[in-house]
Parts: structure tokens; C-alpha cells; sequence
């Protein structure tokens, strides 16, 4: 890739010193890139190697770390609503119904406790949520709570996986993004079985169904709407 | 490491480097969102690919056209099962049920049209259509036109295989973020019209599969209880494994308990996480060897995926 003397001798007669730079930089690209790499590398900071302690729960999007502990806010969320639900169901909520929201408050815990010691000492405390709001003996006040939960993380995963700037975050989204979906799905079933992917009244959310593509959220909206049932002040920066 | 640095340190022998970058900005649109969301040791073979983008070699990126296209061979399976029981073998469907598969025919399509355009817009060729005399959906059983249940639940198996392939395909498409958000955005379609499905199948109540569950995990007898060995899917049938279990050297079935090196049996104290709910919160991907391999099982030979 580096030409050898004679023939850089001889352009050095047809072009300045700069245009055969710029030529042999030309023919490096894609094969040395990794060269053109450590000459950005050389630059870099040294990161701090000072493990980070959340003690004020902050939720600092300018990496991952932030992205994880959104989700995680969001999944102690859902499981604090499903257990309030499982705790007693609505009088005329079908057998198979409880089974299935029984099955998904199992679920949602599993994804708390996931991230809780995904994150470790870098992970948001517990929240102090408010369900006010909310019959837990009327089952479509719990059916249109759990459909919004629902339809509101899975927009959230499918932001998260786009967001994530780690490859490995992005595959664990993705992971729990379908299971949300599932959830959202069968919720929605039990409210009115063409409701299940109805991408038309999901626009709000970010659905297309003209492409087929379901809904999608960046944390800022997500938040919005889901701030009304999180009393713990989160610390949310660099979004 | 700064891409700044790179950059400049390249203006100092080429001048032209911005404007250079400037008319193909896909190229540097795409480089900005890698950047970000790829480890340090990758950068510079994602620099690598946006320079060689940017000075003049402008081939589509092919991983990202490959899984457009798997993505598309499984769009067109779906597509042709559904629409061929609702125009060809309509009395197959219950009248109540007409909306759901309607709408589950309809996103298939909506899907293909946003492939295939996708696929052109980014210089490659989209797979030709795939008529459905090319498939064989006979591997849940050859009653598949006559039986309901038997159609349902082919078509539970089609669409689990779609869920697990785009999450499997998601990484071939990190660094460009269109791309990426359209394909989570069909998984977790995918995903809903699958859960949907397995709740048909849940309420015909047949024998075996009457604790089929909307989420994919450990299987269930009849009684409710988990079926041990706890690595038994709940597809019921054997042949259809490939759908369910892992890569050759992953272990990613969709039985597995283990995520991120954790146990979530009884995660954290929490015995009520058993292995049913801690198999069943996390849904696993299939690379793309697998998929194919599944995907073949509803291929006839003459059309097989290689």
C-alpha cells in the first residue's frame, strides 16, 4: 500500500508532497483504517476507573447505563401494577385472564429483579409509585391500564434497542422488547381480540400500519406519560 | 476515541475530506450512529466501511441487504399462508377469526413492500416473490387446509421463527439506524400476531396443548405443571425444533434460563420465579445458519434457502 521510493519519487516531479499524501492516504482507506483508528485513539482521555454509586437516582442518558435504568424504572413499573392486580383480580375476570395476568406480573418481576442486579450499584433505588388513578375491581380500568403499560413499554424497548450504543444492551432489549409485545397483544385481546395489533390506533405511539411497523418512542415522550404514576423524583440527564 | 480526531487528522492530507463526505451523507450519517454504538475495538473497521463508503466505493452494504432479504423469504411465507387460506380455502376459518387473519395477511404484506423498497433504496436486489406453491406448510401436519387447529398452529410456528430471526438479524443492521428501528419495529409485530395466534390455538382446548401459553417457554402438560426435563419447548413437535432450540454453538433455546450469565430461576430471593415465568421473559434470538435451516422445513426442495 505505501509506494515504493522510485515510484514516490517520480510523483513527487508530477504532484506537491500534499497531493501524494493525500493519494497514499486514499489507497489506505479500508485497508488501514485500523491505523487511521489509533491516530484518533492517541487523542483520547483515559476514562475514569472509579466504579460509579447511584445514590440519587439518576437516569444519566449519555450511555447505556441511563438507557438500562429508564427500562428498569419502566419494569418496576409494570411488575408494582400486576402484582397490585394479582393481589385481587376483577370479579369477572375469566379463569384463563387470571392465568395470563398471573403469568405476565411473573414476568415483569423477573425483569425488575434482571435489571436490578444487572446494575448493581449503578441502578435507580425503588420507586415509590402511585396507582391511584386506577379501579383495581373494575376490569376495564385494569385492562386499559395494563394496555397502555404495555403499548408504552413495548415503544419504549423498541427505542432502547436503536438507542442502545452497546451491541450487547441492544440484544437483551431486543429480548424482552417481543415479550412486551406478547403482553401488549394479549391485553389488548381481552379488551376486543382485533385490537391486538391494531398499528392504525397505535399512531399515537409511533405506528405505522400503512408499513406494518409497530410503535416506537424516544425516553423524553415515554416519561411524559409515564411520570403521572412515578412519585420518586428521578434524576434524568442527557436526554 | 474521538471521531473528530480521525477526521481532522485526515483533513490535514485531504483537504476534501468533508465535502468529500458530504454528498454521499449516508455515509457519514451512518459512520456517526455506528459510532455510537459500537465497542472501541470495532471502530475501526466501521471506519474502515464509511471511508470506503465516502472515497468512491459505494456497494451496498451487504449484511445489511442479506438480512433484509432472509427477513423478506420469511415475509413471504407468512404472507402466502395466510392469504392463501383466506382466498383459496376460506371455510377453513372460523367468520369470527376472518379480522385477525386478515390483519396478520395484511401487515405480511405491508412488510414485503417496506423490505423490497428498502432492499432497492439501499442498491441491492430484493428476493424475487415467492409464490406460495413454493412453500410446504405441511410440517405440522398434511390436515394444514382442512383442520383449523392444525392451520393456527403452523402459523404460530411461522411466526415465532420471524421473531426469533429479526432479533437474530438486528445485529447485521447496528450503524444504520433507519434500518434498524423499521426491523425492531416488524419484530415486535411479529411478536404480537404470535402471541395472538398461540391464544387461538390456548382456546380450541385440544389435547396437549391446553396450557399453551402467548409467551415461548418451557412446555406445560395438560394439568398445568412444567414438563421435566425442563428443556422440552412447547412446540409440541419434534421436527419443528430448529424453530426452537438453540444455534449449533449458542446456547439461546428458547427453554434457557440464563440471561446475561444470571440465573433468573428464583432470581434474587424471589422463589416465585420458576423456571415457566424465568424462561418465558426473555425471548431468544436464531442467527442466520438456523434460520435457514428452520425456514427450509416450509421450503420445497427446489426453492431451499443455501
Amino acid at each position: 500500500m505505501i509506494k515504493n521510493n522510485s515510484e514516490a519519487s517520480a510523483e513527487k516531479k508530477l504532484f506537491s508532497v500534499s497531493t501524494i499524501q493525500r493519494r497514499q492516504f486514499l489507497q489506505l482507506t479500508g485497508a488501514s483504517a485500523l491505523a487511521i483508528g489509533i491516530i484518533g485513539c492517541k487523542k483520547e482521555e483515559t476514562p475514569s476507573l472509579t466504579p460509579y454509586i447511584n445514590t440519587d437516582n439518576t437516569v444519566d442518558f449519555k450511555d447505556d447505563t441511563g438507557l438500562l435504568n429508564y427500562i428498569y424504572a419502566l419494569e418496576q413499573l409494570e411488575a408494582a401494577f400486576y402484582i397490585k392486580v394479582a393481589a385481587g383480580f376483577p370479579a369477572n375476570f375469566t379463569d384463563l385472564q387470571k392465568k395470563l395476568f398471573t403469568d405476565i406480573k411473573l414476568q415483569e418481576i423477573a425483569h425488575r429483579e434482571f435489571y436490578k442486579r444487572f446494575l448493581g450499584a449503578t441502578g435507580i433505588g425503588t420507586l415509590e409509585l402511585d396507582f391511584s388513578g386506577i379501579d383495581f375491581t373494575d376490569a376495564t380500568s385494569v385492562l386499559t391500564a395494563a394496555k397502555t403499560f404495555e403499548d408504552l413499554g413495548t415503544a419504549a424497548y423498541n427505542d432502547a434497542i436503536v438507542r442502545s450504543k452497546n451491541d450487547y444492551n441492544l440484544v437483551i432489549f431486543s429480548q424482552i422488547a417481543s415479550v412486551e409485545a406478547r403482553h401488549a397483544a394479549v391485553v389488548r385481546s381481552q379488551i376486543n381480540v382485533n385490537l391486538f395489533a391494531d398499528l392504525n390506533e397505535l399512531a399515537a405511539l409511533g405506528a405505522v400500519n400503512a408499513d406494518g411497523l409497530d410503535v416506537i418512542l424516544s425516553p423524553d415522550k415515554v416519561l411524559a406519560q409515564a411520570s403521572k404514576y412515578i412519585k420518586t423524583k428521578l434524576n434524568v440527564i442527557n436526554l | 476515541m474521538n471521531i473528530l480526531n480521525i477526521l481532522n487528522e485526515i483533513e490535514k492530507v485531504d483537504g476534501e475530506i468533508y465535502e468529500r463526505l458530504n454528498p454521499r451523507r449516508s455515509a457519514i450519517k451512518d459512520f456517526l450512529n455506528v459510532g455510537k454504538k459500537i465497542s472501541i475495538a470495532a471502530l475501526p473497521l466501521a471506519l474502515s466501511s464509511m471511508l470506503q463508503k465516502a472515497y468512491g466505493q459505494t456497494a451496498p452494504n451487504t449484511a445489511v441487504i442479506d438480512a433484509l432479504n432472509l427477513a423478506l423469504v420469511l415475509e413471504y411465507m407468512e404472507f402466502q399462508f395466510y392469504n392463501n387460506a383466506l382466498t383459496v380455502t376460506p371455510n377453513l376459518i372460523p367468520d369470527a377469526d376472518k379480522p385477525v387473519i386478515t390483519t396478520l395477511r395484511d401487515h405480511e404484506q405491508a412488510h414485503i413492500n417496506l423490505l423490497t423498497k428498502t432492499i432497492t433504496d439501499l442498491g441491492g436486489t430484493a428476493k424475487a416473490v415467492m409464490p406460495y406453491a413454493n412453500f410446504d406448510y405441511t410440517k405440522v401436519n398434511a390436515n394444514v387446509n382442512t383442520n383449523y387447529g392444525t392451520f393456527l398452529r403452523t402459523a404460530v410456528v411461522l411466526e415465532d421463527l420471524g421473531v426469533r430471526a429479526y432479533k437474530g438479524q438486528a445485529i447485521s443492521l447496528i450503524g444504520n439506524n433507519a434500518v434498524l428501528s423499521a426491523a425492531v419495529r416488524i419484530h415486535s409485530v411479529e411478536a404480537r400476531h404470535s402471541a395472538q395466534l398461540r391464544l387461538m390455538v390456548n382456546k380450541l382446548q385440544v389435547a396437549t396443548l391446553k396450557q399453551l401459553r402467548p409467551w415461548i417457554g418451557v412446555r406445560r402438560n395438560d394439568d398445568g405443571t412444567a414438563v421435566v426435563p425442563t428443556t422440552t419447548n412447547d412446540s409440541m413437535i419434534g421436527a419443528l425444533s430448529p424453530v426452537y432450540d438453540k444455534d449449533s454453538t449458542v446456547a439461546n433455546s428458547e427453554t434457557k434460563t440464563i440471561q446475561a450469565g444470571m440465573e433468573l430461576t428464583g432470581i434474587n430471593g424471589f422463589t416465585e420465579i420458576t423456571v415457566e415465568p424465568a424462561a418465558e421473559c426473555f425471548d431468544e434470538y436464531l442467527l442466520t445458519a438456523t434460520v435457514k435451516t428452520a425456514a427450509n422445513l416450509f421450503i420445497k426442495a427446489a426453492f431451499q434457502l443455501t
